[in-house]
Parts: C-alpha cells; sequence; structure tokens
C-alpha cells in the first residue's frame, strides 16, 4: 500500500473541491479555489459552472490557470463572456450557489478581513480591500472561506470588517437587510474542515489525518465548538492529486 | 491623435481617472506611461480592480488618491510594494471603500443617468461605512436596501480591440466594467490596437459596444497594453512584470524603472524595442494561444 506524499495546499484544494456539487454554480477567484473548482468538474462534478465576476461563465480547461479572475483564460471556449455588471446581478438575483472567499482575518461569525492588518487610518499592512469579496459574501447562498489558520488570522476581533458572516449573530444577516439563508457555509484551512452551528459560530466538521485537537485549539484566537467525536477526513486520492496536478501543471499554487 | 495630445488635453492634474479593462488586463498602458511622462500628479483614481495600471501610476507618484473596490494588489502575484509603500506611508490617500459590484453600480447609475442604483452589497460592513453609499427603508418591500451614488469620472482610458476614426468600437473577450464605465464618464479617451473602417462597424452593428457619442480621442497603439494581457491577441509579459515588481520593492529600483522604460522613451513604440521587440512580442502571442510553455519568473524564490 503506497503511502501518497502531498502538501497542505493540495490538501486544502482536495477538501474544498469535494464540497461542491454536480450542477451548481460556483464563483471563485485565482488559487486555489480556482483548482478546487476544476478539480470538482474533473472528478464528481463534471457540470459544476464555474464563473468569473469580471464576466467568463464556464471556460473549458485552459492551458494554464488563471494569473487573474479577468485575464483571456477566465473565457476560454466559455459560454458566455459578458462583464461584472452581469456576474454581479446574476448572484443578486439568486444564481450563485457557491463562492470561495479567502481571508487575511476571520472570526467566530465568519466575518472577514481583506482591508487593513492594524488601524485603518495608520494600517500596517494595507491589503487590497473586497474586490468581489463583499458581493459574494453578501449574496451568494453558501459562501466557503479557504484559508491558512494561525492565532494571527482567527481572531476575536477583525481589525476591519470588510465581508459579512453572520454579523454579531443569528438574525443579524436578515436584520440588516441581506437576503435571508444567505451567509459562510464551509472554512477549509490547513488543519480542518469548519461549518457554522446553530448561533452562528465556526464549528469543527472534521480534521485533516494526522492533526489534533490541540493544533486545532491552538491555533485559534477565539474558542473553537469542537464536539465529542470528531471526524476525520479521508485523504486525497491517487486520482485526486494526479488531476490536481495535472490542472496546475506548472505548479504556481500547489508548490507556491 | 497621438497620445501625447489625448493625456495633454484630458488628463489634468488632480482630475478624476478611471482606467478600464480590468488591473492588468486589457488597461491602456501606453497612456498611463504617457501620464507619467507629463507628471501630472494629484490624480484621484478608481481602484475598481487596480492591478498593474494603478501601481504603476502610484509608484512614479501621480496618484493623490484612491477610492478602493480591489487595489494594491497583483492578484495571484501577491501585493504591489510600490503602492504599499505609498499607503503605509500616506502618500496616497485611501478615499473610500467598496466592493467590486458596488463600484460597477456606480458607473450603473451614471450610464443611466441616476443619481444612485439600489443593491443588497456592502450592508453591515466597514467596507459600507467608508463608502459614500447610504442604507434606507425601501418603500415597496419595508426592509433596508443600499443605496450607490452615481460616479462620473471625469475622464476614462479604455483600450480596445477595434474601433473605427469616430470611436465606434468592438471588444473581444469580456467587457469586465466598460460596457457602463464608457458611458459614465465625462470625457473618454479610447486607445486601440486597430482602427478600422466605419464599414467595418456597419456590417455587424450588434458587435459595437462602445458607440462614438460618447468619445472624445481615437488613439491607434498597437499592443498599447504591454505588459498586461490582452484577450484573445497577446498574454501577459510575466518577465517583464516580474522585473518591475522585484525593483519596485525599493525606492531606487522605482526610479530605475521608469527612468528606464518611461522617462528615457519618447513614446510607446520606443518602448516595445525595450521590452523585446517582435520576438517578446510574437512569443506572448503564442502564449495567448496555448502554443508556448508558460514561465512564471516571480513564483520563484528570492
Amino acid at each position: 500500500m503506497i503511502s501518497l506524499i502531498y502538501s497542505s495546499t493540495e490538501a486544502m484544494i482536495v477538501a474544498a473541491a469535494r464540497l461542491l456539487e454536480d450542477g451548481k454554480t460556483v464563483f471563485t477567484g485565482t488559487g486555489m479555489p480556482v483548482l478546487a473548482a476544476l478539480l470538482a468538474q474533473r472528478t464528481h462534478a463534471p457540470g459544476l459552472a464555474i464563473i468569473f465576476e469580471a464576466g467568463g461563465m464556464c471556460p473549458v480547461q485552459p492551458p494554464t490557470i488563471p494569473l487573474s479572475v479577468g485575464d483571456s483564460m477566465t473565457a476560454k471556449k466559455a459560454v458566455m463572456a459578458a462583464s461584472m455588471d452581469y456576474t454581479m446581478s446574476f448572484i443578486q438575483a439568486g444564481y450563485g450557489e457557491y463562492a470561495f472567499l479567502g481571508a487575511a482575518q476571520i472570526d467566530i461569525h465568519g466575518n472577514i478581513n481583506t482591508t487593513v492588518i492594524g488601524p485603518y487610518e495608520k494600517p500596517k499592512v494595507r491589503l487590497p480591500g473586497s474586490g468581489g469579496a463583499n458581493d459574494f459574501g453578501s449574496l451568494c447562498w453558501k459562501t466557503i472561506i479557504i484559508m491558512k489558520q494561525d492565532t494571527r488570522r482567527f481572531v476575536e476581533k477583525l481589525d476591519f470588517l470588510t465581508t459579512p458572516g453572520y454579523l454579531t449573530g443569528p438574525g443579524a444577516r436578515e436584520k440588516a437587510g441581506l437576503p435571508c439563508n444567505t451567509g459562510p457555509w464551509r472554512v477549509v484551512t490547513q488543519l480542518g474542515l469548519y461549518g457554522f452551528d446553530d448561533n452562528k459560530e465556526m464549528n469543527l466538521l472534521a480534521l485533516y489525518p494526522g492533526v489534533d485537537i490541540e493544533d486545532i485549539r491552538g491555533n485559534s484566537g477565539f474558542t473553537l465548538k469542537i464536539p465529542e467525536k470528531v471526524k476525520v477526513m479521508a485523504e486525497p486520492t491517487g486520482k485526486e492529486l494526479g488531476t490536481l496536478r495535472e490542472l496546475d501543471p506548472y505548479g504556481i499554487v500547489i508548490r507556491g | 491623435m497621438d497620445v501625447r495630445e489625448a493625456v495633454s488635453r484630458f488628463v489634468q492634474d488632480g482630475c478624476y481617472v478611471a482606467l478600464g479593462g480590468f488591473g492588468h488586463v486589457r488597461v491602456s498602458m501606453a497612456t498611463i506611461y504617457e501620464v507619467i511622462r507629463q507628471r501630472k500628479r494629484g490624480l484621484v483614481v478608481s481602484g475598481k480592480t487596480a492591478v498593474h495600471d494603478l501601481d504603476v501610476l502610484i509608484a512614479a507618484g501621480c496618484v493623490g488618491k484612491v477610492e478602493v473596490a480591489y487595489s494594491f494588489g497583483h492578484e495571484l502575484r501577491g501585493l504591489s510594494p510600490a503602492s504599499r509603500r505609498a499607503v503605509e506611508t500616506g502618500r496616497v490617500k485611501v478615499a473610500s471603500e467598496w466592493s467590486n459590484a458596488a463600484l460597477q453600480w456606480r458607473f450603473k447609475a451614471a450610464a443611466s443617468g441616476l443619481p444612485w442604483i439600489p443593491a443588497y452589497v456592502m450592508i453591515g460592513t466597514e467596507t459600507f461605512e467608508h463608502s459614500s453609499a447610504r442604507i434606507v427603508k425601501d418603500p415597496f418591500t419595508g426592509r433596508p436596501i443600499c443605496l450607490i451614488p452615481a460616479c462620473f469620472p471625469d475622464v476614462a482610458v479604455i483600450h480596445v480591440h477595434r474601433c473605427d476614426e469616430y470611436g465606434n468600437t468592438q471588444v473581444d473577450g469580456i467587457l469586465a466594467e466598460d460596457f457602463e464605465l464608457a458611458r459614465a464618464a465625462r470625457r473618454l479617451v479610447l486607445t486601440t490596437e486597430e482602427v478600422v473602417p466605419n464599414e467595418r462597424i456597419r456590417e455587424a452593428p450588434w458587435r459595437t459596444v462602445i458607440p462614438y457619442f460618447y468619445v472624445d480621442a481615437v488613439v491607434e497603439v498597437p499592443y498599447g497594453c504591454h505588459p498586461c494581457n490582452m484577450p484573445t491577441l497577446y498574454y501577459f509579459d510575466e518577465e517583464h512584470i516580474a522585473e518591475y515588481l522585484k525593483l519596485t520593492r525599493s525606492v531606487e529600483g522605482t526610479k530605475e524603472y521608469l527612468d528606464k522604460y518611461v522617462y528615457s522613451v519618447d513614446d510607446f513604440k520606443q518602448y516595445l524595442g525595450l521590452i523585446g521587440g517582435a520576438e517578446k512580442l510574437n512569443y506572448l502571442k503564442e502564449l495567448e494561444q496555448g502554443r508556448v510553455r508558460f514561465i512564471y519568473p516571480w513564483a520563484q524564490p528570492g
């Protein structure tokens, strides 16, 4: 029995890919998310519709992964080369089933920060800002946040609330005016897979083989809900890894 | 008209500029280099999805303020060192925060002749608090809704695949935000890969995405998007972008880059000679067609 060797980046991408459903729409950015979407398409979800916010809708697998959500690879043999107004109206009308988000910081309710580290007026690090994140977080039915986990990222209080998760807790999104039944659904990190409980607080659903509970607890600035019996994810299969490595032949993400 | 005249006439110090395309896709780099050569100052830039376009302007000291939806980052390549330095030291101010849809819909409101447009984005966040949007009670549903104010840039600069001498334009590939932006700006400068006869436009009028009414200047600049991606024509010049990102890690390196590629040349044609000329451009065309190996110098360590 050969033991497969894979990086934690690859493990995260495989875990994220397994979440996506055939026949649904997914909005994705560059990097791990687009690879997760392409991997899902090549494995269990051939009818997955991959859409890029700048207008590329359902491209056929291009010769290299997109470097930009607006570059020519996002529209190679696409169903439609539209516009940002078109795709954002599409999700606002309810057609955005899944969306991937990254985050510099996340809190227990899945609110995320991609604007600044440090105080807003004089940031230690100025990050790019919302981009399409706030739109996906506001309008898509199920967002999947894919990010590294450590105490600087899983924080009690965000330096800036860029994109809405569940805001302050149950009912807060709807009260504020966001569409009902939308919000963050899963968080994928290099340590585990998380969901949100009835209090709209992050809880552990499964961890990767080889990770223990202390790793999970020790790498969070807030108290994560951990069940009595913790599930362990199935390892990536040879097929998943092989397909993934074909999708990123230059290794710019999986070996990054 | 040439780029020099277009910039001189339509881009003034302190004006509000919106760049077409998508940050490093179908952007008018030829115009951006000329703005730098003419030492424009204090520009207010719409950071709609601003990547290489804005970064070079910031590196050259042309920018005073940015309205940010996505700025200061190079997408998969990481953060932009020159932009980060400028914002973190306060040389460039962030005027407001937006989401991509919100900023796009500001242009949509303007293009529609409306003062604002309603949407469900930005609600409940600090992004909203740092924007000029308002939340009101929707008189029809009784629920909160966000009103996004129109944005009328003083000038928009858009690089396109082809247009006629009047500015009737066809774009291949995604439009990103240009369908609305072209109609929202007070002045519109088009740089085009190719000027075509009016008859070509009239043969397929459903392909026109910008009609002449909105256009103030047409400038023919083949490869005008280099080093960025021109969909269907040429791919990113990753070697050049990697050189830029490496040099702009320092103030001295930034000066070196600008002296070499912007200030020491009179026009964009001379610049194309410096970046590798016909051989490089052919390579970029083959990359776009997927016929040669991709290389990512910035993905290597060090």
